[in-house]
């Protein structure tokens, strides 16, 4: 019995800090709409800060160690305002997957310039002064510094709900998150407000990087650790629900406290298992309100698909042609990283797919390309089957992967199933790293080579070629057939397309299927290229860097996705082979790539060979 | 036989009654306009008979075929075009383009992966666009058009296939005074051409007076008056609950 | 470090180089790859020590009359970034081998591409012990000891302790996994008695320390074995010591003694564990004194773990090529079956049939001295003392 109740504290304490960093980008969305991906990064800042300004501020003292705490909270505050006057504020009311990717930007610069500022070694910060003890509670030997935590959660919430409800700021903020027209007709300054909203979310997530210190060494993996978590809870909790976000902090830490008990090894997948079990269930989250598929946000000026016109033709023919001359005058090298830009351009293109024209966004792409991968990869090594063959399964895995989760995830709209899809992923991703016997753990599967008649790099590189180029050419076909076009009328207009008797819900399903065939195809051939297949395949930072290329590339054009996955690939590769610092420089040419071309690279040329013409 | 016939339809939302036992018949070639003050049931009813809505009882049916609860999909497969207040088209596409879609999907070939949409309906779409004076607009992406415009190609879509009824929710709102006078006409003409029912709702009186054959009149979701325009005009209870705050709204 | 920026739009339109016959004073390129940006408290160190080693060489003349040349990539803890490195090491720098990485998938994967492309490579630091058993291949040699021979030597030390009930803590994946199972069956082995009451598999620095502490606490076992590392341990160890998790219960912790893990706890350093590790501060064979001189004159810092492995790396990799007399795969192959080197730890061997180091490591108990983590009582052991037989080892490649 004494046993569940520490137990049950403890769960409490972690909830809080899950629930403060959570608090913020809950806020943050609430009010700005922003899927803040660099908010882990501003939790990570404050750690950072706070074990840098506590000692300066005296350790031992408990003026020093909670004054350094709400410094560092602060200063993380005002980084939060800047980013949001220099980079997000270009960004509003431009289509939800932008701002996610300039703050993607942020994550790689905070990245960098975090190890040059702190260098690559853990820092262990001081522990709370007069806090660092156990106190007797029901005659529990309890941590001090955990009751402070369990009791701060709730503060903390009280003090946001007081904010919002008792001050004109507060009127304000729930106005923008509730209504926004209603903000127009107050006649407020939009602008002041969404940074001071900024400066709040951010804030809080320094305040819970913070007051991590006594438990948490400063370290450089915390922005990514912590970010996913907070999406979670923001996700289970109803997204712009602060009271939510603290239920599904509570929910989440206690499952996680009690689940290690009974089921240790669940640890990789429990937070997600109960995202996908809350989101089956209850698909605006505990507290949140429905929110419908609604018209695409895309701006939706001159995107009308037309045939590719001559020249374009010509390009395409010519860029073939100058890839398959690569086959006898470049070496293998050239030939791999032209294999894997083909790869990637493949799967950023079924993303594109599935996002631009079918306006489904998905966080999740990574699954179907993880499963081609391993769909192949098993033929190869449990069935011993050819090259031919394991990229036949590769599609299929992916598809029928696709078809399963998309199910489940099709039906919601935003940004829950952006979560959805991020949490299926995530499973895989936990049965690949825990499925010895099949998948081979971490380790991976290993030897999964082309063909022997496909084993010379040239020979394999003109395979990739062929069946890239396919790939591609059939999902711009499809994207001109009347499938493609009905997908695309579900995404203009739910309403209109069910008035004119298409079945949206089916038709993004069917899109949704075919996205992950073709992200499977591409992944199989990923397995043959590299060899070998990990979990990683099915992480996080391989949906990441789908969305990156297609963002890059641009969103609403088919040729986009292609042109993304070259300078992402290229570019990528290129820095990483000359500098260790490749990430701060990538993630700036990301920021800038967003803000001062929204429409992306395809987009872009796309503008100015019209502007030309007139 | 009418061309639609409502039976107390009933829809409440939470314990509050918006549609409380709805019954009408429009006929083919007839235009009937839905009147009331807002909060009438208008929408809630047009939402049931447009298929967003399931109602709580009562029946809607449609050419002697019960379409009670069908979806919207479902009811444009059987005669039903619709418009919306505010104008929905597929934005990202050409205006022949919306026509093409709209025909493809009635005929189930949607699906279709095997054709580019480009070459699919074509001559049965510049017809619908000729029509409507939009074919000069066909290869214009609809982004680009004047509000006006937008509308003209929303009943285009609506009146794509051919369908028996078209319901239209209010279909003038946000037009120039001398595009709305054109755009009912349009509509006047397509229902006796073939023989189409139209059910509209409308704030203008104007429109209303001018274009429909028969009045209903809503109000706290129960029809309070139905009949001939004059009629209904003259009806003193529709005056002391409706028309007398309209007129007033009308003239100042 | 070599850094070489490739010519812009090459990626495009390269024409095949033609590789002329090597010159006499032209280098003898070896391409190293590691998560250099990935987990760099761990890999610069590393760097630092192949990179003391290149600069003694090529002062005293390189090898074969040539200097040596390293050329070295970031693989961003991602594998499958390792194959694209190592592709570019072997076709556009034309290095005639491969060495490093840090991760066990990192070091599989370019380990599974060195055998596709017949290249040789030596894996410094990665500890899966797939890598040469399971699946081992001949052209993948490996430095550092592996989880199996770390965990059997803490497993020697843990069978002597009085405890029964044990309990484990270890992230989960791979490496957590193989060494709580080859810790547990040896001391199983050793004593038949001991009962294994509870088990944590944290994921891996993502720790719930508390909630993971409570639970192990609660199956009051009288000795626990942790495999945690990095943030996980320094959590693992605050929580615990708080919870009073660690009182009269011995601990023994895999690595626990290594600089590059224990150091960020300096004070707070768990008194009396039993840990691998590196006692540099203590450790006075000529060998390693004149290797630590050097190191710290030279990088203003004391030696690391990995600072080991990376100068020794280098040196066994020059060692081979001397012996081979050339640069050919199949000649460096060759030389370094049974190449005998010696190291800051003293000889070592690369067995011939496993193409496992000897290299060994210390076990000792931690204690603070000054405010920092240090060894005590601490003793080498030998790798060829505790690795598996030639007949152990065949055994384990054929299951594969």
């Amino acid at each position: 019995m004494s046993f569940i109740l520490a137990q049950f504290l403890t769960g409490l304490a972690s909830a809080s800090s899950l629930f403060l960093v959570a608090s913020g980008l809950s806020v943050i969305f609430g009010v700005t709409r922003i899927v803040n991906f660099a908010h882990g990064s501003l939790s990570m800042l404050g750690t950072y800060l706070a074990v840098t300004l506590v000692p300066l501020f005296g350790v031992g003292s408990v003026l020093g160690f909670w004054g350094g705490v709400l410094a560092a909270a602060l200063c993380v505050g005002v980084f939060g305002g800047l980013l949001e006057v220099a980079i997000l504020r270009r960004l509003y009311g431009s289509f939800e997957l932008f701002p996610l990717l300039a703050t993607f930007g942020v994550v790689l610069v905070v990245q960098d310039a975090t190890l040059a500022l702190w260098g690559p070694t853990d820092i262990l910060g001081p522990l709370a002064p007069g806090l660092d003890g156990t106190s007797e509670v029901f005659g529990l030997a309890i941590p001090q510094y955990d009751l402070v935590l369990i009791a701060l959660g709730p503060l903390v919430l009280g003090f946001m709900l007081l904010l919002l409800r008792r001050t004109r700021w507060g009127v304000l903020v729930r106005a923008a998150t509730e209504d926004r027209e209603m903000l127009g007709a107050l006649g407020v300054n939009q602008k002041l407000l969404f940074t001071s909203v900024f400066v709040v979310g951010a804030f809080l997530a320094g305040l819970g990087g913070a007051v991590q210190i006594p438990r948490e060494p400063a370290n450089l993996l915390m922005d990514l650790n912590i970010i996913a978590e907070a999406f979670v809870v923001v996700v289970v909790g109803g997204l712009g629900s602060l009271t939510g976000a603290y239920l599904a902090a509570v929910l989440i830490g206690e499952i996680q406290a009690f689940g290690i008990v009974l089921f240790p090894e669940i640890t990789l997948v429990i937070v997600f298992l109960v995202m996908a079990v809350v989101l089956a269930v209850r698909p605006w989250g505990l507290l949140g309100r429905p929110e419908p598929v609604a018209d695409s946000t895309l701006p939706a000026g001159a995107v009308v698909l037309r045939p590719m016109g001559k020249v374009g033709r010509l390009a395409v023919a010519a860029a073939v042609a100058t890839l398959a001359a690569l086959a006898w005058l470049a070496g293998p090298y050239y030939q791999q990283v032209a294999s894997e830009i083909l790869v990637f351009a493949l799967f950023a293109a079924s993303l594109q797919f599935v996002t631009g024209v079918g306006g489904i966004i998905t966080f999740g792409h990574a699954a179907y390309f993880g499963l081609g991968a391993y769909g192949a990869a098993l033929m190869v090594r449990h069935a011993g089957l050819p090259m031919e063959f394991a990229l036949l399964a590769a599609p299929a895995a992916g598809g029928i992967g696709a078809l399963l989760f998309g199910w489940f995830s099709v039906r919601l709209g935003g940004a829950y199933l952006a979560m959805l899809t991020l949490a299926f992923a995530q499973i895989l991703w936990s049965a690949a790293s825990q499925w010895y016997a099949v998948t081979g753990g971490d380790n991976g599967i290993l030897g999964v080579w082309p063909s022997p008649w496909a084993s010379d790099p040239a020979t394999f590189f003109l395979v990739v070629l062929v069946v890239c180029v396919a790939g591609l050419a059939g999902l711009r076909w499809t994207a001109h057939t009347p499938f493609g076009y009905a997908l695309r009328a579900g995404r203009d207009s739910p309403r209109r397309s069910a008035a004119i008797g298409i079945d949206v819900g089916t038709r993004r399903w069917a899109g949704f299927a075919l996205g992950g065939v073709f992200a499977g195809l591409a992944g199989g051939l990923y397995a043959f290229l590299k060899g070998s297949v990990f979990p990683g395949v099915l992480a996080i930072p391989t949906s990441v860097d789908g969305l990156v290329m297609v963002l890059l590339g641009g969103i609403q054009s088919l040729t986009g996705p292609w042109i993304g996955a070259a300078v992402f690939v290229g570019l990528k590769t290129l820095l990483a082979s000359a500098t260790d610092y490749w990430r701060i420089i990538l993630g700036t040419v990301i920021i800038l790539a967003v803000t001062g071309f929204p429409q992306g690279i395809a987009g872009t040329l796309a503008d100015w060979t019209r502007r030309e013409g007139r | 036989m009418s061309l639609l016939e409502v039976r107390d339809l009933r829809k409440s939302f939470g314990g509050v009654a918006a549609v409380d036992g709805v019954g009408f018949t429009v006929a083919a070639g007839e235009m009937v306009a839905v009147i009331g003050p807002n909060g009438a049931g208008k929408s809630t009813c047009f939402n049931v008979l447009g298929g967003q809505l399931r109602p709580d009882s009562g029946e809607v049916v449609l050419d002697g075929l019960p379409v009670t609860g069908l979806r919207p999909e479902a009811l444009w497969r059987l005669g039903v075009g619709r418009t919306f207040q505010v104008a929905s088209v597929l934005g990202s596409m050409t205006v022949r383009e919306n026509v093409q879609m709209a025909l493809l999907a009635a005929n189930r070939r949607s699906w279709s992966l095997t054709r580019r949409l480009r070459n699919e309906e074509r001559r049965r779409a510049d017809a619908v666009l000729r029509r409507l004076a939009l074919l000069g607009l066909a290869d214009s992406a609809c982004a680009t058009l004047a509000y006006g415009d937008v509308k003209r190609l929303e009943l285009a879509i609506a009146i794509a296939n051919r369908p028996r009824l078209l319901l239209m929710d209010e279909p003038t709102a946000g037009m120039s005074r001398g595009d709305r006078g054109a755009l009912m006409a349009e509509v006047a003409a397509l229902a006796r051409e073939s023989a189409l029912g139209v059910l509209f709702t409308e704030h203008d009186m104007d429109v209303v007076f001018g274009h429909a054959d028969r009045v209903l009149v809503l109000h706290q979701g129960r029809v309070v008056a139905a009949g001939a325009p004059d009629a209904v005009r003259n009806d003193p209870r529709v005056r002391a609950i409706y028309l007398g705050a309209a007129a007033e709204a009308g003239r100042a | 470090m070599t850094v070489r920026l490739p010519p812009l739009g090459a990626l495009l339109v390269t024409v095949a180089m033609a590789a002329g016959p090597a010159a006499a004073d032209d280098p003898i390129r070896l391409g190293d790859i590691n998560s250099y940006t990935g987990l760099p408290a761990f890999t610069l160190p590393y760097r630092n020590g192949w990179q003391l080693a290149v600069e003694e060489i090529n002062a005293t003349g390189g090898v074969l009359g040539r200097p040596l040349e390293v050329i070295s990539r970031d693989d961003g803890a991602r594998p499958g970034d390792a194959v694209t490195a190592a592709s570019e090491l072997v076709s556009r720098e034309r290095v005639v081998l491969l060495f490093g990485t840090l991760l066990s998938n990192v070091g599989l994967a370019v380990s599974d591409f060195a055998r596709q492309r017949k290249v040789p490579f030596l894996a410094a630091e990665p500890l899966t012990d797939a890598l040469v058993w399971e699946e081992g291949n001949r052209y993948t040699f490996r430095l550092r000891p592996g989880t199996y021979v770390q965990a059997a030597m803490l497993a020697r030390e843990a069978a002597k302790l009085p405890a029964k009930r044990w309990a484990t803590i270890a992230p989960n994946y791979e490496y957590g996994k193989s060494a709580v199972e080859a810790f547990r069956s040896l001391l199983s082995a050793a004593r038949p008695d001991v009962a294994w009451v509870a088990e944590q598999w944290p994921a891996q620095f993502k720790i719930d320390a508390g909630p993971t502490v409570q639970a192990l606490a609660r199956a009051e076992p009288e000795a626990i074995y942790n495999v945690t590392f990095g943030a996980d341990l320094a959590k693992f160890v605050r929580e615990g010591k708080l919870r009073r998790l660690f009182e009269g219960r011995p601990v023994v912790s895999l690595l626990g003694g290594e600089p590059e893990w224990i150091d960020p706890l300096k004070a707070e350093a768990p008194e009396g564990w039993l840990v691998t590790g590196y006692p540099w501060y203590a450790l006075e064979t000529p060998a390693h004194v004149a290797f630590r001189e050097a190191y710290t004159k030279r990088f203003d810092d004391h030696p690391f773990m990995g600072s080991v492995v990376g100068y020794t790396s280098l040196k066994a990799i020059a060692a081979a090529i001397a012996k081979a007399g050339s640069t050919e795969t199949e000649a460096i192959l060759a030389a370094f079956r049974g190449l005998a080197i010696e190291s800051p730890f003293g000889p070592i061997t690369f067995r011939a049939f496993d193409q496992q180091s000897t290299m060994g490591t210390f076990v000792g108990r931690l204690t603070v001295r000054d405010g920092m983590p240090r060894m005590v009582d601490w003793k080498y052991v030998d790798g060829a003392a505790v690795l598996p037989s030639e007949q152990e080892t065949e055994r384990l490649r054929r299951e594969k």
